[in-house]
């Protein structure tokens, strides 16, 4: 959870570079992780993290503190890294199916090395690439960031009934997709 | 509360915690008596939830916060002096900085009070000017190089004299 103190922000919000940076290091890590679950490409997560970094330096002094410091950078980054992904978006190379990825996690839930890690992270990626982008932020903000239905509708400034139905959409398709592919393999 | 509305919610409000004590005991309840439900919880859990739960969190690499720094320090100016960012304490009148308000202020009373220096250097030069006329005048008249007395000009002749 991202816990920065007052302080911090004022002095950032003032141009001090060394503010600023404890700010980065601070919240660098979550802004990375919604990018990259959202365009799924290193690159171009870093690219966006550096964006949105500029994007609150500049707009720091603005920042009046009405909502939470956390919520206003969370939306900045959903916005920068959607629009990187409706930008630059081309089908990824996942030759992997859903069966192989999901073996691999079912071996890797048992523990907790490197290449299980791996595996998990490629299933992550294959079922999230799957997904439409709005059902994709929402089920990214929620099971991976760990935001309530309030926060989520908050960063999205999306209503949350909404929130409730796009998470439901984005987890059939899920169940659908797997069923699909367990078919696949026993034929 | 039939199945299908169950199943909604166990994709939902259950499945994140986010359905109130009583909600959840209910369903939990009806999970207990209803195995369709039950497995549908199962498979929600087991497709759409575990394989989320656990993921790695990622950093990113030291080069970015690098390129960061450098591009906030080269939109920076060069001279970071009291008059080019002038804090906020010192904005204080019309959003101006001190200085630069006291400069503004120098050059206003200039231009209101250089109309009255220049008449008052004119008038100077005039006078200047026309005391050399009276002098030059008088010495052509009568030699005398002092055609001022106590102020008044003497042609050295009677009025009447002078026009006939």
């Amino acid at each position: 959870m991202l816990d920065i103190s007052k302080d911090i922000l004022i002095k950032a919000a003032e141009g001090d570079i060394n503010a600023f940076e404890q700010l980065y290091r601070q919240s660098s890590g979550f802004v990375y992780n919604v990018a990259y679950r959202i365009v799924n490409r290193r690159q171009a997560a870093e690219d966006v993290t550096q964006e949105v970094f500029l994007k609150i330096y500049k707009s720091l002094k603005h920042f009046r503190f009405a909502s939470s410091f956390k919520t206003w950078v969370y939306r900045i980054t959903v916005n920068t890294a959607i629009n990187s992904y409706r930008k630059y978006s081309k089908p990824l190379n996942s030759p992997e199916s859903f069966n192989d990825s999901f073996k691999g996690h079912r071996h890797s839930e048992l523990s907790d090395d490197p290449a299980a890690k791996q595996a998990r992270g490629q299933l992550v990626e294959w079922l999230l690439s799957n997904l439409p982008l709005k059902q994709r932020v929402c089920l990214v903000l929620r099971e991976i960031q760990g935001l309530n239905y309030k926060e989520i509708a908050q960063t999205l400034k999306i209503n949350i009934n909404t929130v409730r139905s796009r998470l439901k959409r984005a987890r059939e398709a899920l169940i659908v997709q797997g069923q699909k592919e367990v078919v696949k393999n026993e034929l | 509360m039939n199945c299908k509305k169950i199943q909604k919610i166990i994709m939902t409000d259950y499945i994140d915690s986010e359905a109130s004590q009583e909600l959840k005991k209910r369903i939990s309840q009806h999970l207990e008596n209803c195995p369709s439900c039950a497995e549908f919880e199962r498979l929600v859990r087991k497709q759409a939830v575990e394989p989320l739960k656990g993921v790695s969190l990622l950093k990113p690499s030291e080069s970015v916060w690098q390129t960061i720094r450098q591009r906030i320090e080269a939109s920076q100016p060069e001279v970071e002096s009291f008059v080019f960012r002038p804090r906020r304490s010192q904005r204080l009148f019309f959003g101006l900085s001190r200085p630069v308000f006291a400069l503004v202020s120098a050059l206003v009373l200039l231009v209101i009070i250089s109309p009255s220096l220049i008449s008052f250097t004119r008038r100077k030069k005039l006078d200047n000017y026309l005391k050399e006329q009276v002098v030059f005048y008088s010495y052509l008249d009568n030699g005398s190089d002092n055609g001022i007395e106590n102020g008044l000009v003497d042609f050295g002749t009677l009025v009447e004299e002078y026009f006939l």
